[in-house]
């Protein structure tokens, strides 16, 4: 059984039909991209799995749990962290603030201490300005503060909408090896990407959106080999 | 010399009082971007649940003491809270998602609501507080006279004010409530329980409102139903001129609007008292919409 299952998934934007009826499903350990153009409904997608959108039709499953009706808060608790779209740390508060909000619904001291260490590990950029304001951190230590504080949460599924977006070459690569990383430690994980190249050659799966709807979908190997993939997202073939 | 600082000793203690009800439209505008036009009234409830507190345990007059008077602030400030609670969930939650200008009329509906609510139960005629701490008068150097009253309307809005920013700094509920104002939905994704954190919001910023209207029946121990109003459009735009949402800068602004009225009071006539007030918010909106510490950011939505 997957982990996550979508089936059939509507959302609507008060008159904007959105999302009409997206089918997805995720295995355990996998990484399953979501590539398309702007406004495709990537985004939307995302949020419908983390709660922040109803879906007005179709379902939802992690699990093998219904998550209609759950109200975003409780998602974070059945073991999904979504990376938002634009990072948004919280700027007023330090980077270290930040880390203990992730795992607000924890208690237990010891394993979030150990869980901080391993993000401080990850990204040891932001252990040296654990005390800095979030606001005054670069773009990409922002990004890397947003995907450390998911983790703070110690999820089963990792959703991550456009980590790479805005980001200087360097820090893509940067980015994309902590996700190959990520997921050598057992995550499963939903990545959003307009870097379609990159997303492919990290993920199992990949799902092509177009106008709200999965165009294609198939294992990423083939899909970067897909002559009509490369000419819409790869900017030609390779 | 000696009047200047007299006035300013005055403008200290009565900012005190500015500075606690402003921190409750400020903390609410931060969190809601709302401006609840019914704080002021809350404050008003205050006074009277204290005023009603004092006279059933007896902790005003002959038998005061301090612990008695520990004890009504604790009653009305736990009262107030509820209060708070209960007008965000029944009038503020249903219409959050409606336009701003539904919000604000709703704030205006409850504020007219408590008022002559107030008028009914409390009745009109202003009640006279009992006096929960003898009052005495204190002489500092240069001949400036304070009583201790004037000293505990001060003493007591700081330890609230360290009280609140120890809680909002130090503590996951407070960064919580900061992460809350900043962005909602992205706090929602750290699994913070929005609604909530709202409610405990309103519980702080009505109890804050609740020590203000306390601390006021110690100095000017006439209450009466719509004793709220004037203190209340004086805390909003204390809340401005700090820069709204910025709790530093509601304390400034309560103070800096103390201040000034005693000055006019001093210096021109008390006839301008109430006119600073507006002046002042002219003023803000004029030169610096955003307040002395407010950030200029685009407003959200
Ligand atoms: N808050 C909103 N209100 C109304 N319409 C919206 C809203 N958010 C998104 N939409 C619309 O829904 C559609 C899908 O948007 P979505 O953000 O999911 O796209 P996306 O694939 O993530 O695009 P991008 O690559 O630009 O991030 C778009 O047509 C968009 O205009
Ligand atoms: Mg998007």
């Amino acid at each position: 059984m997957s982990l996550l299952d979508l089936e059939n998934v509507h959302v609507h934007y008060g008159a904007i039909h959105a999302l009409k009826g997206v089918t997805i499903a995720v295995d355990p350990g996998q990484i399953v991209t979501l590539v398309g153009a702007n406004g495709a409904g990537k985004s939307t997608t995302l949020r419908a799995i983390s709660g922040l959108l109803k879906c007005s039709q179709g379902s939802i499953h992690f699990q093998g749990k219904a998550l209609a009706g759950c109200p975003a808060h409780e998602i974070v608790r059945l073991g999904i962290s979504h990376v938002p779209e634009g990072r948004i740390v919280f700027a007023n508060l330090s980077v270290e603030d930040n880390l203990e909000l992730g795992a607000y619904l924890r208690r237990d001291r010891a394993g979030i201490a150990a869980d901080r260490k391993r993000v401080y590990t990850l990204f040891p950029r932001l252990e040296e300005r654990r005390r800095q304001a979030s606001g005054t951190l670069s773009g990409g230590e922002q990004q890397m503060l947003a995907i450390g504080r998911a983790l703070m949460a110690r999820p089963k599924l990792l959703l991550m909408d456009e980590p790479s977006l805005g980001l200087a070459p360097l820090l893509v690569r940067e980015i994309f090896r902590v996700i190959r990383e990520i997921r050598e430690q057992g995550m499963t994980i939903v990545l959003v990407e307009q870097n379609a190249r990159m997303a492919l050659s990290v993920a199992d799966r990949g799902y092509v959106l177009e106008t709200g709807a999965v165009r294609l979908t198939d294992r990423a190997d083939a899909l970067l080999r897909n002559p009509e993939v490369q000419a819409a997202y790869l900017g030609g073939a390779a | 010399m000696q009047e200047l600082f007299q006035q300013l000793a005055n403008g200290i203690a009565w900012g005190s009082i500015y500075a606690l009800i402003a921190l409750g439209y400020t903390m609410v505008y931060g969190i809601l971007r709302l401006i609840n036009f019914a704080h002021g009234d809350v404050y008003m409830v205050g006074a009277f649940a204290a005023y009603y507190f004092a006279i059933a345990t007896g902790a005003g007059g002959a038998t005061a003491s301090l612990p008695g008077a520990l004890l009504v602030l604790l009653g009305a400030m736990v009262a107030c809270a509820l209060l708070g609670v209960l007008i965000e969930f029944l009038a503020y939650r249903p219409v959050r998602r409606s336009s701003r200008l539904t919000a604000l009329i709703t704030a205006i509906g409850v504020s007219l609501f408590l008022e002559n609510v107030g008028l009914r139960v409390f009745g009109a005629d202003p009640k006279f507080f009992p006096q929960l701490i003898p009052p005495r008068r204190i002489h500092l150097a240069g001949g400036v006279v304070v009583t201790n009253h004037q000293v505990t309307v001060v003493v007591v809005s700081i330890l609230l004010m360290v009280g609140l920013t120890l809680f909002i700094h130090r503590t996951k509920t407070g960064k919580a409530m900061r992460a809350v104002a900043f962005h909602r939905d992205a706090a929602s994704l750290m699994g913070i329980p929005v609604n909530r954190i709202i409610t405990i919001t309103f519980a702080i910023g009505s109890a804050l409102a609740a020590a203000a209207g306390v601390l006021v029946g110690l100095t000017n121990p006439k209450i009466e139903p719509l004793m709220g109003i004037m203190p209340g459009i004086k805390a909003f735009v204390a809340a401005v001129l700090g820069g709204i949402g910025s709790i530093p800068g509601a304390v400034i602004g309560g103070l800096v609007m103390g201040v000034s009225e005693y000055l006019v009071v001093g210096y021109l006539s008390s006839t301008y008292r109430d006119a600073i007030a507006f002046i002042i918010l002219i003023l803000v909106l004029l030169i610096r919409p955003a307040g002395l510490l407010g950030r200029n950011v685009a407003e959200k939505v």
